[in-house]
């Protein structure tokens, strides 16, 4: 069945150039919002669509410069031979990643080459899309006409899936009608939906010519429907008001009398990918934008591994959500930068599917701070809550996305993230050295990092810089937290403190420098603060009297961090 | 197993490799029919080939007859063929201009004998074609034979041929259908023996006099035309086809003949056969000398090339020069060099009447001859003609063909090469049939079939094969002119050396 082997597109909206070789099965893209992730998916269904023409505007040129023409290229290769026939008189080969257009090339004879064809979407400034089939460079591009596009069997999820409900040309819901009824006769008799469209909407059923054949149609679209996870009632075809203008259109799926592009939107893209998928031995390319529109989160990954698992069937998908992206492994992942001539594929090894499946919200972002712990992440939180806010920023803005390291696996995160290409902000302890020995290392890789004094942890460094009256907040947020009071804390560090301090109630209110070492200590060792919302609470009450810690490294190390947050690319 | 044709066609589809031999007109164009009317079509084609555009025709005409679709079948020359797999796949430039036909598709074939070999090409020929037939394939020359196997890697190949009829063969390096790079063929042989081509029109006898001279020219033996009673001989001499000056009543008899058969009293199809193929002039003449006789024209001749080239290069009185040339070419108009200069000059004339004319052709001409459109070339045309009275056309062909590329130019503005073109791939799509009274050549009437035919100069042919092919064109009346009646041209295989490799430039002159 064909399959999108590459795509090439030039001029096209923010895309100036690109170029993709895509796998078979299923590739997700992800990136953030205007990085050109919707333009990919018009794009090839552009080419491949079954329409006679598309509107163009100046606008979907890049930079409104329409002297470049926009040009759209996709080689498909898994070709059937209606296919060969009808597009073999420009045959070309596709190895490895290569694209063989000269047939008279030695490589073309050669084992491992597969048939491929390319079919080029071409606009002009007079905005009129000419779609052509090019063979070897200098042989004339052929014109391909719509019913020929229709072979491709490319189907689009988008926000306009209405037509999906209705019988008109090259919708799916009409191909899957002729394929039921073997292309031979037509399923409903035009004459009869003419006069019908004038009566009303009784009596439809004697206008269709093959009862079977539509009754099947409708029970396989249930069937997947029920797959998907939504019911579909009592699905029937009836005529859509609304449609009254255009022949075939105004035949429509309708649930108990409602036309179904009334649904809600999550179940009308369900029902309109039912549809497709109950095209025969589900083929083809599927293209869905922003799969996670209108759905539960399970449902989208419900949704997101039934696609996975289907075979023959090539599904290019854009998404925001960190749900779908879990149920999926490396290899079909690939994230979209603006302004770079590709798509940036994640390699798959276990280090990396282990970050993805920790961290696939920070896959989204466009700058990562990793984070060692909770704490780290609390405080970053925090930070983006109590410093960003207040001054009109905030981390999401910023495209910045903090990740948790969880200790162990900080490193190998650190080294995945740095190899596809994301800015790092490493924000962590100085007290583990095995994380201190591969600093430089990081550092020589372009990983800003911003840790703690000397040999310290965290939370030694909080006790080291703070203010006494800060402290005073930890502590007794500490005692609230742990339901401790002060006479435990005092048996607790008793060994310690015991010749300097008397028990009172208020012992430990009083500033003494040893107290910063023993409190520090024992907060790193117990693990006072190490949750995220813990660490919020430490952000807020570094921020609260952050100029009174000025100049000292925890000083230093908050303003390294929300400079590097503020910073713009 | 085919009652009629004592063919189990059957057989001959299912064989990779297999092949029917059969003497003219024993139904080989039929069988072909036959095949596709029983195929049982899902998708994919039979591709037909053969050598001639006329073979295209016949085949095409009792495709039509019985109403088989046209999406069971293609059909071609080997040489388009060729030129269009060549052209969906490598760029124009690459192959040579149309200046020189032969030498466009001799490159063509070694392209096609490359793309061939490509994976992805193999993969579309599988998915367009089940079978390819190949008709006459007596006249495949080895580098063509070397294409239908690579065809025949991917697609079964049927082929249908008679040695008798392989009349390419001092050209180039024809297969041989009994050789040994046939033997898979020959493994799936089956024969035709009927001459279904007499029966049908009611002359059996003659069809079996015509296989006996087969058989006799088969054996390399001489043939005395005295002996055949279906046949009539005329004897004639050097001098017969000078008659301009002769009396009517000293007109040769051969001259007499045709005469009555191009005049209004024979109302049914004629078709001279003239033994010199690589010459047009002793036909050109004919031609011009006798009303009513047309002309074959090779789809391909250089004429046709070489006309329009001089008009879209040429501006002035070279212009003028062009179309005299041309209206020379095509027309009776011996009076043409009375009044423009083989330079394109109007000559100056002294005598009233003269001037008269000669002012009107200055006239049209000069406003015009300095612009080269389509339109401005047939007006002049139209004006010379006009004034100058010249109203017989001798090559009927190349004329109207010119006249209609030049107004496909004018109206879709186009160059004159590129209508060319056009019309020369519209003439092979179409294929081409004759109903007339026409001249032509063995090569240009292969496969051919006329109710009367008129063979000239019947001892002149180069080989057995060419003669056989000349004779054997005829339905229902066969004359035979020759200044002997004893025939004994050699046979071509036995005693023309081969040179494997190459293909001479001129094995297309003729198609």
């Amino acid at each position: 069945m064909p399959r999108i082997f590459h795509l090439h597109i030039e001029n096209f909206r923010g895309i100036e150039k690109f170029d993709h070789c895509f796998n078979p099965g299923l590739t997700c893209i992800i990136g953030r919002g205007n990085s050109g992730k919707t333009t990919i998916l018009d794009a090839i269904s552009y080419v491949l669509t079954p329409m006679h023409t598309i509107p163009f505007h100046d606008g979907d040129f890049y930079n409104c410069n329409i002297e470049n023409p926009i040009i759209i290229e996709v080689t498909l290769v898994g070709l059937s031979e209606e296919i060969l026939r009808k597009f073999g008189d420009r045959i070309r080969g596709v190895r490895g990643e290569e694209i063989i257009s000269s047939m008279t090339n030695p490589t073309a004879q050669e084992e491992g080459v597969e048939d491929a064809v390319t079919i080029r979407l071409k606009v002009e400034k007079d905005l009129e899309p000419v779609w052509e089939v090019i063979g070897d460079e200098g042989v004339e591009p052929r014109i391909v006409r719509a019913s020929e596009r229709e072979l491709f069997n490319c189907f689009y999820i988008s926000e306009y899936t209405d037509r999906h409900f209705t019988l008109s040309k090259g919708s799916p819901l009409s191909s899957l009608f002729r394929q039921k009824a073997d292309k031979k006769s037509e399923v409903l008799n035009a004459e009869l939906i003419a006069q019908l469209s004038r009566d009303t909407k009784q009596g439809f059923e004697s206008a269709i010519g093959m009862p079977e054949v539509f009754n099947d149609v409708i029970k396989d679209i249930s069937k997947n429907a029920s797959e998907l996870g939504i019911s579909t009632g009592t699905v029937k075809a009836s005529i859509d008001q609304r449609e009254f203008l255009l022949k075939d259109n105004k035949i429509a799926l309708h649930q108990d009398d409602i036309p179904l592009r009334q649904l809600g939107k999550g179940s009308k893209r369900l029902l309109s990918l039912a549809i497709q998928l109950s095209l025969t031995d589900p083929s083809g390319i599927i293209l869905i934008d922003e799969i996670e529109q209108g759905l539960e989160p399970d449902r989208v990954q419900h949704i997101v591994s039934l696609l996975k698992k289907k075979t023959g069937l090539q599904v290019i998908l854009t998404t925001h959500s960190s749900n779908a992206i879990v149920e999926l492994s490396c290899s079909d992942l690939y994230i979209r930068r603006n302004q770079t001539n590709g798509l940036i594929n994640i390699p798959s090894t276990d280090e990396m599917q282990g970050t993805l499946r920790k961290n696939p919200e920070a896959f989204f972002a466009k700058r990562v701070i990793m984070c060692e712990g909770a704490t780290e992440v609390g405080i970053i939180r925090g930070l983006n809550e109590y410093l960003l806010r207040p001054k009109g920023m905030n981390l999401a803005k910023l495209g910045v996305r903090y990740a948790d390291g969880t200790g162990k696996n900080l490193t190998n995160y650190v080294t995945e993230f740095n190899r596809l290409g994301y800015p790092i902000c490493l924000f962590c302890d100085s007290d583990a050295p095995d994380v201190n020995d591969k600093k430089a290392g990081f550092r020589a890789i372009g990983v800003v990092i911003v840790d703690c004094e000397g040999k310290l942890a965290l939370e030694q460094q909080l006790f080291k810089d703070l203010p006494w009256i800060s402290i005073k907040k930890l502590i007794e947020y500490y005692l609230n937290e742990s339901h401790n009071n002060t006479k435990t804390l005092y048996n607790n560090l008793r060994s310690y403190i015991v010749k300097d301090i008397q028990y009172s109630e208020d012992w430990w209110k009083i500033e003494l420098p040893i107290l910063r070492n023993v409190f520090g200590n024992v907060a790193k060792s117990a693990g006072w603060y190490k949750n995220i919302t813990h660490g919020d609470y430490v952000a807020s009450v570094i921020v609260e009297n952050l100029e009174a810690t000025n100049p000292s490294f925890l000083y230093n190390m908050v303003n390294n961090l929300t400079e590097w947050m503020l910073k713009q690319e | 197993m085919d009652a009629q044709t004592g063919i189990d066609l059957d057989k001959f589809l299912t064989a990779n490799n297999s092949m029917i031999v059969a003497p003219a007109g024993h139904g080989k164009t039929h069988t072909i029919v036959d095949c596709l009317e029983q195929y049982r079509y899902e998708g994919k084609k039979i591709l037909i080939l053969t050598h001639t555009h006329a073979g295209i025709a016949s085949i095409r005409e009792k495709i039509t007859e019985r109403n088989i679709p046209t999406k069971y079948y293609e059909i071609n020359t080997i040489c388009s063929f060729s030129l269009n797999l060549t052209l969906s796949y490598v760029p124009e430039d690459k192959l040579p201009d149309d200046s020189d036909m032969n030498d466009k598709y001799r490159k063509a074939q070694e392209f096609a004998m490359t793309l061939l070999s490509s994976k992805p090409i193999r993969s579309v020929m599988k998915a367009k074609y089940d079978h390819v037939i190949v008709d006459e394939y007596q006249d495949c020359e080895f580098e063509q034979h070397r294409l239908i196997n690579k065809l025949g890697e991917i697609i079964k190949v049927h082929i249908l041929g008679d040695a008798m009829q392989g009349i390419f063969d001092f050209n180039g390096s024809p297969v041989d259908l009994n050789g040994v790079h046939l033997s898979a063929y020959q493994e799936n042989c089956q024969t035709l023996s009927t001459p279904w081509r007499w029966i049908n029109a009611g002359c059996p006898e003659l069809g079996q006099e015509i296989l006996e001279i087969r058989q006799l020219l088969d054996n390399g033996q001489a043939v005395n035309i005295h002996n055949y009673k279906q046949i009539v001989y005329i004897k004639t001499d050097k001098m017969d086809y000078f008659w301009a000056a002769k009396s009517s009543a000293e007109k040769p008899e051969i001259i007499k003949i045709l005469q009555y058969y191009l005049s209004d009293r024979y109302n049914g199809n004629l078709l001279v056969i003239h033994p010199e193929s690589h010459r047009k002039e002793p036909r050109t003449k004919l031609a011009k000398r006798l009303f009513n006789l047309g002309m074959l024209e090779s789809i391909d001749d250089k004429d046709y090339y070489d006309t329009l080239n001089s008009f879209d290069n040429s501006q002035g009185d070279a212009l003028i020069a062009s179309i005299r040339d041309f209206l020379k070419l095509t027309c009776i108009a011996g009076d043409i060099d009375d009044w423009i200069r083989s330079d394109g000059k109007i000559k100056n004339k002294k005598n009233e009447k003269d001037i008269l004319k000669s002012e009107s052709l200055n006239n049209i001409i000069n406003p015009l001859k300095n612009e080269n459109s389509p339109h401005n070339i047939l007006t002049i045309i139209y004006h010379i003609r006009d004034v100058l009275g010249i109203n017989r056309v001798a090559r009927k062909d190349i004329f109207y063909t010119i006249e209609r590329i030049l107004k496909d130019a004018q109206n879709r503005n186009i160059t004159l090469l590129d209508a060319l073109k056009l019309n020369r791939d519209k003439v092979r799509r179409i294929g081409r049939s004759i109903h007339g009274k026409y001249i032509g050549t063995t090569l240009l009437t292969k496969g051919l079939e006329c109710e009367t035919v008129i063979v000239l100069d019947a001892h002149k042919f180069p080989t057995a094969e060419h003669l056989y092919v000349a004779l054997s064109r005829c339905s229902r009346r066969l004359i035979v002119a020759s200044e002997t009646p004893i025939l004994h041209p050699p046979k071509s295989r036995t005693d023309i050396s081969k040179n494997k490799k190459t293909v001479q430039l001129s094995l297309f002159d003729e198609l």
